[in-house]
C-alpha cells in the first residue's frame, strides 16, 4: 500500500516534464475530437495514431494514447446529450436522459453534471488502480498458463454472457478474431500456416490493419447508408448554470459512488465500459427512490452511466497491465502497441519497467483531470465542429484510414486488407455481430494458443487439467456458468411461452 | 423508412453473411489439415487449435444460418438502391486512392482524390475544395515529414520536394 504510493511519486516525476503534459493535452484534444466525430471513436482514434508512435519512447507513447482515450470518452458523452449521438458504444446510456434534459433547456446542466461525474469517478478508477496494483501484480505472479487460458476463456465468456448481443454471433464474432491471429508464422513449431500461399501472409494480419479497416472503413459505410441528421439543441454555455450545477451535484453521491462501484468491477472483471454504463443506468432506474421519470431528463440518469464509463474505462488499465487483460476494444488495441513496442503485459512488467508502470498511472491522474477541464472550455467549440458537413468529413477520414493502413508497416498490401476487412466490418456492424470481441480475440489469439498448448503438454491432451488446480477449476467454472447463461435463459424463455400459452 | 427499393434486405443479409462466415471457417479448417491437427512429439501441432476454432466458428455459422434464415427470418430493409449507391460512392473513389497513391505517392493522390470527393461527389465550392486539398496534404506533409519524421511514398513529387 505504501509501496504503491511511494511508486506513485516516482511515477509523477516522470510524467511530470513539460513534453509529457503537453502529450497530455495534445492527446485529450485529439481525443475530444475524435469522440465528437460520427464514425470515429475511442478504438479508432488510438488505432490511427498507433502506428506514429513506433518511434516514441513507450512511456511518451502510451501517455499519449491513453490521454486520447480519456479525452474521446468525455468528447462521446458531449454528442450524446447535445445531439442524441452516441461518439461512444459506452455513451449510448448517456443518451437516454442527457438528450432530453438538452432538449428542455438544461444542456448546460446535463453537461456539467457529465464532466463533473466522469472526472470523479475516472480519478476513483486511477486511485483504485494505485492501490491494487501491487496485490493484483503479487496475485497474477500464481497464475501458469492453465490459469491464464482459463482467463482468456472467462474474458470471451463474459462476452457471450454479458454483451447484449446475439450469444452464436459473439462466439462467430470471437472465432474469427482468433482464426485471424492464428495466420502467419506459428510461435511454438515456427511453421507457416493458413497463408494459402500468399508470401504477404507470412508475416501474419496486422491487428492495427484489422482495426482500422472495421472501425474505420465500416463505420463510414455504415454512416453513409444512414446519414446524420444532427439537430443540434441550443449549446450557448450558462456560466451561472454551471456553478449552480456543480453546488448541487454532491447532492447525487449515492448514484454517483454505485456507478463508480459498478464501473471499477467492471472494469477490473472483463466486462468492460459499455456494459458498465448499461448496467449502472439499469441499477439506477430501478433503485433511486421516489419513482423518478427516468428516460425524460433525470440527472441520475446521466449521473449512473457516465460514472460507470469513466471509471470502467480507467479501472481496466489494471488488468492490462498486470495480466494482460484488456476489458475494453481501446484497451485492446493498447495492449497490442504494449506488444510493439516490445513491452510483455504480466507481473514483470511492474518489476522490469516501473517507470513506464507507474509513469502511466500518474499520468492518468493529470490527464482525467485536464479532459474536464479541456471539454468545459471547449464545449461550444465542438458544437461547431459537428455542423461541418459530412461530405467534408467523410473523404478526410478515409485519407485517415489510407494513411494510417500504411504506416503500419508500409506495405500495399495491408490497403487490400484494410478494404477487405472493412467491407467484413460493415456487414458486422449492420447485423450486430458484436466487433470487441473480435479485436479482443484477436489481440490474446496467440497467448490464448501459446497457453492451451502448453496446459495441453501438460497434461497431455486432456481437458480436465483446467479443473484440476483450485484457483483455475474456480475460473473454468465459472466460464462455463457464463457460457450457460444464454442457453438457461433461452429454455427459461420458452417454457414461460409454453406456461402462458 | 427510405421508399428507396431494395438491394438486399434483412433476411438475405443474413444468410449472406453466415455464409461467408461458414467459408471463412472452412478456409481455417482447409488451413489446418494442411498442417498437423494432432499430436506430434513436441505435444499439440500447429494445425491443432485453428482446426478447433474453424469447427467452433462453422458450427457457430450454421446456427445462425438456420435461425436468422429460416426458423425466426430477420426482417426489415437492409441495404437500398439509394444506400449501396452512396456506399460505393464513398468506397470506389478511397479504393482509386490506394490504388493512386501506388503511382503517385500519397500527398498527390490525396490532394486528387480529395479534390474528386468533396468537390465533385460532395459538390461543395470548388474554392473551399482546393482549400481543403491543399490544405489537408500540406497538413499531412509537415506532420510525417518533419513532426513524425516518417516519410510516406512521395511517388514523382519525390525528386521535386528533395530539391526543396
Amino acid at each position: 500500500m505504501i509501496e504503491n504510493f511511494t511508486n506513485l511519486f516516482i511515477g509523477f516525476g516522470i510524467a511530470l516534464t513539460p513534453y509529457h503534459i503537453a502529450l497530455m493535452f495534445a492527446g485529450v484534444a485529439f481525443g475530444l475530437v475524435v469522440g465528437v466525430l460520427p464514425g470515429l471513436g475511442a478504438p479508432n482514434g488510438v488505432s490511427l495514431l498507433l502506428p506514429l508512435t513506433f518511434a516514441m519512447d513507450p512511456v511518451a507513447a502510451i501517455i499519449l494514447l491513453t490521454s486520447i482515450y480519456w479525452g474521446a470518452l468525455i468528447g462521446g458523452s458531449i454528442t450524446s446529450i447535445l445531439f442524441n449521438i452516441p461518439g461512444e458504444p459506452s455513451s449510448v446510456a448517456t443518451t437516454f436522459d442527457g438528450y432530453p434534459m438538452a432538449r428542455q433547456g438544461k444542456a448546460t446542466e446535463a453537461l456539467t453534471l457529465a464532466f463533473l461525474s466522469a472526472g470523479f469517478a475516472a480519478l476513483v478508477g486511477v486511485l483504485l488502480v494505485t492501490t491494487l496494483a501491487k496485490s493484483v501484480t503479487q496475485f497474477a505472479l500464481l497464475f501458469s498458463p492453465i490459469e491464464y487460458f482459463a482467463v482468456f476463456m472467462l474474458a470471451f465468456a463474459s462476452f457471450v454472457a454479458f454483451g447484449g448481443g446475439s450469444p452464436v454471433k459473439t462466439v462467430v464474432s470471437i472465432g474469427l478474431g482468433l482464426s485471424f491471429a492464428t495466420v502467419g508464422m506459428d510461435t511454438i513449431s515456427g511453421s507457416v500456416r493458413l497463408t494459402y500461399d500468399v508470401p504477404d501472409l507470412i508475416k501474419g494480419i496486422s491487428f492495427l490493419v484489422v482495426v482500422i479497416g472495421f472501425y474505420g472503413i465500416g463505420e463510414l459505410l455504415e454512416t453513409m447508408q444512414e446519414p446524420l441528421a444532427a439537430k443540434p439543441v441550443a449549446t450557448r454555455l450558462d456560466w451561472s448554470a454551471m456553478v449552480r450545477t456543480a453546488r448541487e451535484w454532491p447532492r447525487y453521491w449515492v448514484t454517483l459512488i454505485r456507478g463508480t462501484l459498478v464501473g471499477c468491477w467492471m472494469g477490473i472483471a472483463p466486462g468492460g465500459p459499455t456494459a458498465a454504463s448499461f448496467m449502472s443506468y439499469g441499477i439506477a432506474k430501478r433503485f433511486t427512490p421516489g419513482n423518478k421519470p427516468f428516460g425524460k431528463g433525470v440527472p441520475e440518469g446521466v449521473i449512473a452511466p457516465e460514472t460507470a464509463d469513466h471509471s470502467a474505462g480507467t479501472s481496466a488499465m489494471l488488468p492490462m497491465l498486470a495480466l494482460g487483460l484488456p476489458s475494453s476494444a481501446t484497451a485492446a488495441v493498447l495492449l497490442g502497441g504494449l506488444m510493439i513496442w516490445g513491452l510483455t503485459p504480466g507481473p514483470m512488467l511492474f518489476k522490469e519497467r516501473p517507470d513506464f508502470v507507474w509513469g502511466l498511472i500518474a499520468s492518468m491522474y493529470l490527464s482525467n483531470v485536464a479532459a474536464v477541464i479541456l471539454a468545459l472550455a471547449s464545449v461550444p467549440l465542438f458544437a461547431r465542429v459537428m455542423s461541418v458537413p459530412f461530405t467534408i468529413i467523410g473523404p478526410l477520414i478515409g485519407v485517415v484510414c489510407i494513411i494510417s493502413a500504411w504506416t503500419v508497416s508500409g506495405s500495399s498490401f495491408d490497403l487490400l486488407l484494410l478494404f477487405i476487412f472493412g467491407i467484413l466490418g460493415f456487414f458486422m456492424k449492420t447485423l450486430n455481430y458484436p466487433i470487441a470481441p473480435m479485436i479482443l480475440a484477436m489481440v490474446l489469439g496467440d497467448r490464448s494458443e501459446d497457453a492451451f498448448r502448453q496446459s495441453m503438454l501438460l497434461s497431455q491432451g486432456s481437458l480436465t487439467i483446467f479443473f484440476e488446480r483450485p484457483l483455475s477449476a474456480t475460473i473454468s467454472i465459472l466460464t462455463l456458468i457464463f457460457l450457460a447463461m444464454p442457453i438457461v435463459s433461452l429454455l427459461r424463455h420458452r417454457f414461460t411461452k409454453k406456461a402462458i400459452d | 423508412m427510405s421508399a428507396s427499393p431494395q438491394v438486399l434486405n434483412r433476411r438475405w443479409a443474413e444468410i449472406f453473411f453466415s455464409v461467408i462466415t461458414g467459408a471463412i471457417a472452412l478456409a481455417v479448417i482447409k488451413g489446418a489439415l494442411e498442417m498437423d491437427v494432432s499430436w506430434t512429439s513436441s505435444g499439440p501441432d500447429a494445425g491443432y487449435f485453428p482446426f478447433r476454432v474453424g469447427l467452433i466458428i462453422l458450427a457457430a455459422s450454421v446456427v445462425n444460418l438456420v435461425q436468422r434464415g429460416f426458423l425466426a427470418p430477420a426482417e426489415g430493409n437492409y441495404v437500398s438502391r439509394k444506400d449501396a449507391g452512396a456506399m460505393a460512392l464513398f468506397f470506389v473513389p478511397l479504393v482509386g486512392l490506394a490504388i493512386g497513391s501506388l503511382w503517385l505517392g500519397l500527398y498527390l493522390a490525396i490532394a486528387l482524390y480529395l479534390v474528386l470527393a468533396i468537390g465533385w461527389i460532395g459538390k461543395v465550392v470548388w474554392h473551399k475544395t482546393l482549400a481543403i486539398a491543399l490544405g489537408a496534404s500540406i497538413a499531412l506533409y509537415v506532420t510525417f515529414e518533419f513532426i513524425f519524421r516518417l516519410p510516406l511514398p512521395k511517388g514523382p513529387l519525390g525528386p521535386l520536394l528533395g530539391v526543396l
